[in-house]
């Protein structure tokens, strides 16, 4: 397991993806020093911040919650093609010929590259919290509820790019089945105002159990924010998302033991 | 104790018993057979080559082996532990063919990667690195990542890392495709060496002088097929086939049927073909009487490529 995670660590330095982390960071600072521009503004016009702060609920959080949630997309991308990328020819031989069992070795990559990753993640977001947090003083536990949850939602779309990879052994797939994935749940999102559309009982039985089945990635985002905002809020997008990523993990195993390379 | 040593000097290290792989390569097209039945036991401390044409399922026999691919049938073992159990693998050390190995490593980080796989400690893996560059002459070359080797350099890397947990069982495959001579010869020395340390190899490669001069027993596979197996010497004589070393001039014997023919006359005497080998007796008494000088009688030897094209041809295929 360590010679797995230092390997990736290497990768990922190799693959040099901490170029757009980094890019990314730096959009998100420039964003808070606007915002702190702003607010001495809006400050000097005579508006209430505190006030529009609790209509808002916690913007800035808010805020740091969508950079989070981008970072995440943007960790699955640069992901995806990881697993197939073991598998190709010629490397295949060279992995699944140690003394590993599959379930060990593409479990081990996995939690490496969550682990890796999501390390990347967290100090990005950290840089912009700080920022935040000097420049907006805008420091609370929330933080807390969307570093938690994002690298669960992280853990949760590497089930779907590491399902199509190994399935397909196709970068390209993974990548495409994290779109479609994306899509599908962002429509099943919508399941009740779907179920309004449609008369037959069974299409809302179909539409009604995909969207439990399916995880829900874009509700795991809103729930995180109303966590940091205070508002009531159900826990069931992320359980139920979780369960998902566990049945398609143990599916993923079954099939990567089964196959021949 | 001398019972022990015998029992061991025999036991083996890899047994498959009719081991068929078959490709199911999609609806229409067919499947194809890689391994059909092939049954096989390699023994331990010995350099084993196989021999095959392209196609003839030596690469699959490997995968099969360490469970990079499924049997369809049969079994297969190393060390008596079938491919599904990873610990079979522990003892084995694997340069495959065409490798791709990860290239964002330097070389020394494949070879501390592969010994960590192995579940090494640090240290140990340490130790062996050193030793290992300094064995395939890469030392200068620790550093640098993989993607700027050349194909000889990789090679090198691929013998070092399937080295690197001091395995008792090598698989090589084509360890020396892209090696210059002054390598393939180096190769060649790492090999005895190993094979010095009671180590087994087991070697597949075309260039059959290379394994004609390492190994101590080789298989000749074709179609997925095993055709023969046995050591050089075996493969190499002529059945009943002698070269009678001799100052025959032109002088001339004569064979019953039922003993043989004599199957050519040339500058250094004749060649007998003989029905058993006991006839050799009356070859000799021929000579005598017509009295003519033997320096030698010994049997014919071809080279093993010779008798791989033999072997394969009897078998239909086309030689390359």
């Amino acid at each position: 397991m360590r010679g797995i995670t230092a390997d990736t660590v290497l990768e990922l330095f190799d693959r040099k993806v901490l170029y757009i982390f980094g890019a990314v960071t730096v959009i998100g600072l420039l964003s808070i020093f606007g915002s702190a521009s702003l607010n001495i503004q809006m400050m000097g016009e005579g508006i209430d911040l505190e006030e529009m702060n609790q209509a808002l609920g916690n913007p800035v959080l808010m805020g740091l919650n969508f950079f989070m949630y981008l970072l995440v997309f943007l960790a699955t991308m640069a992901t995806a093609g990881l697993i197939p990328g073991m598998l190709i020819r010629g490397r295949a031989d060279y992995y699944l010929s140690k003394p590993v069992s599959r379930a060990s070795l593409l479990l081990g990559k996995v939690f490496s590259i969550w682990l890796v990753y999501g390390a990347v993640m967290v100090v990005c977001v950290l840089i912009e919290f700080l920022a935040a947090g000097l420049m907006l003083d805008a420091f609370s536990w929330g933080i807390a509820y969307i570093i938690a949850i994002n690298l669960l939602t992280f853990l949760v779309w590497l089930s779907v790019t590491c399902f199509a990879g190994i399935a397909t052994g196709s970068s390209g797939m993974a990548i495409m089945a994290a779109f479609l994935m994306w899509l599908v749940q962002r429509v099943l999102t919508m399941h009740d105002a779907l179920e309004q559309l449609v008369d037959s009982p069974i299409a809302i039985y179909v539409v009604d159990t995909l969207y439990y089945i399916f995880p829900k990635t874009s509700q795991i985002c809103d729930l995180t924010d109303q966590l940091v905002s205070g508002a009531t809020h159900s826990w069931m997008p992320l359980y139920s998302s979780l369960i998902f990523a566990a049945a398609l993990f143990f599916i993923t195993i079954v099939i990567f033991n089964r196959k021949s390379y | 104790m001398e019972a022990g040593i015998a029992a061991s000097a025999v036991m083996n290290i890899i047994d498959t018993e009719d081991l068929t792989k078959v490709y199911e390569t999609g609806f229409r097209k067919g499947n194809i057979v890689a391994l059909d039945n092939v049954s096989l036991s390699i023994r331990q401390g010995e350099i084993f080559g196989l021999l095959g044409p392209n196609g003839a399922g030596k690469t699959t026999l490997f995968k099969v082996l360490l469970g990079v691919t499924q049997l369809t049938s049969g079994t297969a073992a190393i060390s008596d532990l079938p491919p599904s159990n990873p610990r079979s693998r522990q003892n084995v050390g694997y340069l495959p063919e065409n490798h791709r190995f990860p290239d964002h490593l330097t070389g020394l980080g494949l070879l501390e990667f592969t010994g960590r796989l192995h579940g090494m400690k640090q240290a140990d893996i340490d130790s062996r690195t050193d030793e290992l560059f300094d064995l395939v002459g890469m030392t200068r070359w620790a550093g640098i990542k993989i993607r700027k080797y050349s194909k000889g350099m990789t090679q090198r890397i691929g013998l070092a890392q399937a080295l690197v947990a001091d395995p008792e069982i090598l698989l090589l495959d084509e360890p020396t495709d892209g090696v210059d001579p002054v390598g393939k010869i180096e190769i060649r020395d790492v090999l005895q060496k190993v094979r010095n340390e009671g180590k087994s190899i087991v070697l597949n490669s075309h260039l059959l002088s290379e394994v004609e001069s390492v190994a101590d027993r080789v298989a000749i596979l074709s179609k997925g097929r095993l055709l023969k197996v046995g050591s050089v010497d075996l493969l190499t004589s002529r059945r009943n086939q002698y070269e009678v070393e001799a100052a025959i001039g032109n002088k001339h014997i004569e064979l019953p049927p039922e003993m043989g023919k004599v199957v050519a006359y040339t500058k250094q005497g004749l060649i007998v073909e003989l029905t058993e080998e006991k006839h050799i007796n009356h070859v000799i008494d021929q000579l005598r009487r017509k009295d003519v000088a033997i320096r030698s009688v010994k049997p014919m030897k071809v080279s093993l490529e010779q008798s791989f094209l033999e072997t394969i041809t009897e078998d239909g295929e086309k030689p390359a």
